[in-house]
């Protein structure tokens, strides 16, 4: 008991002392040593290792040594969707200050979106604690009928689809006026992704219906969305390396 | 907008020319299956129809004639208005002449206009030089179409001959004018004489020809502004995304 006690007060410390680190990290008078963040380089970096961490940590091997350590059951997966969830946060931080959308970095990184972090990563660590989850199993699968471990889920998709939803209205705008062919292509692969995750939080009512064999097929979906998103910045990575707006949008003279 | 498919095949019919796809192909130079695909879709472009029209030895403006939206197309006398004319010089033409005004024996003047139509602009300078008023709305309400598309199909150079025609119509100028400047029919077809260009140019006046370039180069100004403006958002998104 003494030990269930205190495994929640640390774990809700933790979720307060991350989620106020991240805040500080990414607010606009942040400290001179988490500057790297800011630019855009630092963010997709950390975007890039907090997701390969979630999807490393649910693979079955590492999954199952990491239990031995974690000091409550499937604490591990607790640990990745923290993960999966701040490297959410991170690329929503990331396309807002590219875009330029106040609204959207207000509602990822203001105090809203500190608020909205903190109640879903303690809702997701509340909702482990509650679900009865005696053996290891990533991403909670052997579990998936009960009640807590469907809320989990849901956590987890709709902080995703509340850091992704502000972002849409840039991305369609963009996808639309970018004057640059591959800067459209890339804005909209980003929307499509978006739209698959959101769509996949709207639906999840749907997915509980279909029952735990449907599981991976929706899984499927999440898979497809963060194939778009990571394409998309692909495509602008690549736009960027080749310098293609300076070599394709022609602001001489010359009409030869 | 283009023909109807059923138009079309009467059309032919009427003229007793064949309705065989593949024939309509070696006529027009387009592949058989295109000239198929455009009859069955029930959508026949205009450069089809001056295609097959210029094939069997047909005038153009006499074969588009024969079509409902196009019925009026010769009733107006075919030469353009001197305005017109000048919409399509091009700038750096505009801007040799003027030279040549101010030093004859340092610049001299072009035999020929250096710079053919369409140049970049050309469509909007037509309109310019044809609107009497409110062309613009005018157009786009008549032929069903969004007016900020038919801003960016003029910055495009991209207007169709059915909204050529019906600007002409709407602003009382030669209807066949405007097919010329969008490039469905050549010149000659047009009847513009091939030296038209050259002697608006010279018996031009300087106030004129002064105040034209001035528009141009206002119109230049703000396109290198907005392709600046461009360039510079592309480049920032690229760099803070990728």
């Amino acid at each position: 008991m003494n030990e269930s006690i205190y495994v929640i007060s640390v774990g809700f410390m933790l979720i307060f002392l991350g989620g106020l680190t991240f805040h500080r990290m990414t607010s606009k008078r942040t400290p001179e040593g988490a500057r790297a963040l800011l630019r855009p380089s630092g963010r997709l970096a950390l975007m890039g290792v907090l997701l390969t961490a979630a999807y490393v940590f649910s693979l079955p091997g590492v999954y199952h040594v990491l239990e031995a350590i974690v000091p409550i059951s499937n604490g591990t997966d607790f640990i990745a969707k923290c993960c999966a969830m701040t490297a959410v946060g991170v690329l929503g931080v990331h396309l807002a200050v590219a875009y330029g959308s106040e609204t959207a970095t207000t509602w990822i990184i203001g105090k809203r979106g500190l608020l909205v972090g903190v109640i879903a990563a303690s809702g997701v660590l509340f909702t482990l604690l509650v679900a009865d989850t005696p053996e290891a199993s990533p991403r909670l699968e052997m579990y998936q009928g009960q009640r807590a471990v469907e809320l989990n889920e849901w956590i987890v998709l709709a902080y995703t689809a509340y850091v992704l939803a502000p972002l849409l209205l840039p991305l369609l705008r963009d996808g639309r006026r970018n004057p640059l062919r591959l800067g459209r292509l890339a804005s909209r692969l980003i929307f499509a992704g978006f739209i698959f995750s959101i769509a996949r939080a709207l639906a999840y009512p749907l997915e509980l219906h279909a029952g735990p064999e449907a599981f991976y097929i929706f899984e499927l979906v999440t898979h497809v969305s963060t194939a778009c998103v990571v394409l998309g910045l692909w495509v602008f990575a690549i736009a960027r390396r080749h310098r293609l707006a300076r070599k394709t949008l022609d602001i001489g003279l010359s009409i030869k | 907008m283009a023909v109807s498919g059923s138009d079309f095949k009467q059309w032919l019919e009427r003229r007793g020319i064949t309705t065989s796809a593949s024939e309509l192909g070696r006529v027009t130079g387009l592949h058989r299956v295109t000239v198929g695909n455009q009859i069955r879709r029930g959508s026949v472009p205009e450069t089809t129809v001056v295609g097959v029209a210029r094939g069997v030895g047909i005038d153009p403006i006499t074969a588009l004639a024969d079509f409902k939206d196009y019925e009026d197309l010769d009733s107006r006398p075919r030469t353009p208005t001197a305005a017109e004319v000048l919409s399509q010089v091009y700038h750096a033409d505009l801007m040799v002449e003027l030279q040549h005004r101010f030093h004859e024996d340092l610049f001299p003047r072009n035999d020929q206009v250096k710079i053919g139509f369409p140049h970049d602009g050309s469509h909007r300078a037509w309109i310019d030089a044809i609107d009497t008023g409110d062309v613009r709305h005018d157009v786009a309400e008549k032929t069903g179409t969004a007016i900020t598309y038919l801003f960016s199909q003029l910055s495009d150079n991209k207007l169709t001959p059915i909204q050529a025609v019906t600007a002409a119509r709407v602003s009382g100028t030669s209807m066949v004018a405007g097919l010329v400047v969008v490039g469905l029919i050549t010149m000659e077809e047009g009847d513009w004489p091939v030296d038209i260009r050259e002697t608006a140019l010279m018996v031009m006046k300087n106030e004129d020809l002064v105040e034209l370039i001035q528009q141009r180069l206002n119109l230049l100004q703000r396109r290198l502004r907005q392709r600046k403006e461009a360039l510079e958002y592309a480049e920032k998104l690229t760099d803070l995304i990728g």
